[in-house]
């Protein structure tokens, strides 16, 4: 039941993810960061297989790493899009990936961009997105309420609607969910929704 | 002289040299020369044809220049035959690029590219190495427009004007002297052309014995690699004073 979602804003893109590590019926953690850091101006949040979901998304970050430390300059938002399609897409061909990935940058030609990349590897530039169950509420709420210039508050003030969606309609619905922004001053993490938290003491 | 090392091309001689890189220069210092001159709406290519006759196809074949990429061109010197597998491995190489990121491959990547594909003649495989220089010309968004050369032994760099071919020595010192950081492109053709007129072994300079290709960004923003004809050469022969008549 994972849930990932996203949108470009004015200058910006955000995505939220849910953060349940789920095994069967266990949840193994409710804080599992499924939105990776790809470089200074680049997100990418994954939902799928999680054996996969770490394995890819680490290795997609670090091609982009060497790639520029080999030439001296970052990929654009596209190009590394494009470069994650073609590694699923041969993969497919081979051992698949069970990895959706919702990709957000920033680029100083480009602006903020966000990339539907899903696990047979489609891509999509869009302006939102979305994956899972959770997906049938998220994008019907984003569709509802999206401008294409929304301030930073008016797209978490969308994402809060969203959040609650899922967590009113859908059965075993993800409690807690992180949300990270891209823009000109780089890629960061920017607030969790948390309505349940890890007990860590005993409670007498 | 350790001649016991040349015919290994991949060791080096007590003296610390590669002979059979040495060698393949001398080959190159043997070829047509050609000649680079970055400006600063683009880049210019001129190259001596050592083939002329007048049977020769000129509308379908081209000694000096091949388009390597639509945003990048090169210039070559020396062997034809080592030159043509070399263009089709840097052609590849950029495809390849293409194909990943879908984007146009940065000038300096392709160069470093079929850089590494020399340098690995250099140094295992027993195979000699190229006996070609080229110069390449392009453009990136990331540095606008470059000239590149680079040499059998896998070494490049970026130049602003740069000869390749016999007497190089002596056009890059003309070049040295002459070249103008802020010259127009028209400019830079015509010291490419009086730098080549002065260093050319022939008398006379016709369009026969030419070939002069620029590389530029048309009004709507994407890469030009234009090959001057014939005729348009002769005319800015004339233009410059640069041609002789033949007596």
């Amino acid at each position: 039941m994972e849930c990932v979602f996203g949108l470009v804003g004015n200058g910006f893109a955000i995505v939220a993810a849910d953060t349940s590590a789920v095994h069967s019926i266990l949840v193994h953690k409710n804080n599992e960061d499924k939105i990776m850091v790809l470089d200074s101006h680049k997100l990418i949040a994954a939902s799928g297989e999680p054996g996969d979901r770490v394995h890819f998304t680490e290795y997609a970050q670090k091609n982009v790493s060497l790639y520029q430390f080999r030439n001296g300059i970052p990929l654009t938002t596209a190009a590394a899009a494009n470069f994650i399609r073609r590694e699923l897409a041969t993969a497919l061909r081979k051992n698949p990936y069970s990895v959706n990935i919702l990709m957000a940058g920033y680029g100083k030609e480009a602006g903020a961009s966000l990339y539907y990349i899903d696990y047979i590897a489609t891509l999509h530039k869009v302006d939102k997105g979305a994956f899972g169950y959770g997906s049938y509420f998220s994008l019907s709420t984003m569709d509802r309420h999206y401008r294409s210039d929304m301030s930073v508050e008016e797209a978490i003030e969308l994402d809060d609607k969203c959040i609650r969606e899922i967590r009113s309609r859908l059965v075993i619905a993800p409690p807690n969910f992180v949300i990270k922004i891209v823009d000109k001053d780089g890629a960061r993490e920017h607030a969790w929704r948390q309505s349940v938290q890890d007990v860590t003491t005993a409670s007498v | 002289m350790s001649r016991r090392y040349d015919s290994r091309t991949t060791i080096f001689s007590p003296e610390g040299r590669l002979y059979q890189v040495e060698y393949a220069m001398e080959a190159i210092g043997n070829a047509g020369s050609a000649i680079g001159i970055l400006s600063k709406d683009g880049v210019v290519l001129i190259g001596e044809k050592k083939v002329t006759s007048k049977l020769l196809q000129t509308s379908t074949s081209s000694e000096k220049m091949y388009k390597i990429d639509d945003h990048v061109a090169c210039a070559v010197a020396g062997i034809m035959s080592d030159a043509n597998i070399l263009i089709n491995t840097a052609r590849v190489q950029a495809q390849r690029y293409t194909f990943m990121y879908q984007e146009p491959m940065p000038v300096e990547q392709l160069v470093q590219s079929l850089c590494d594909t020399k340098q690995g003649y250099t140094q295992f495989g027993g195979l000699r190495p190229f006996g070609v220089s080229f110069l390449f010309a392009g453009w990136d968004k990331n540095h606008g427009f470059q000239l590149y050369m680079s040499d059998p032994s896998g070494n490049y760099g970026g130049w602003k004007a740069a000869a390749v071919g016999a007497n190089n020595q002596a056009a890059q010192s003309i070049l040295k002297q002459d070249y103008k950081d802020d010259a127009t492109r028209e400019e830079a053709v015509e010291l490419a052309l009086k730098v080549l007129s002065k260093t050319m072994d022939s008398t006379s300079l016709t369009s026969e014995k030419l070939e002069l290709a620029e590389v530029f960004l048309t009004p709507s923003g994407s890469v030009k690699y234009h090959v001057h004809s014939p005729d348009s050469l002769t005319k800015l022969l004339v233009k410059h004073g640069v041609t002789q008549p033949a007596a």
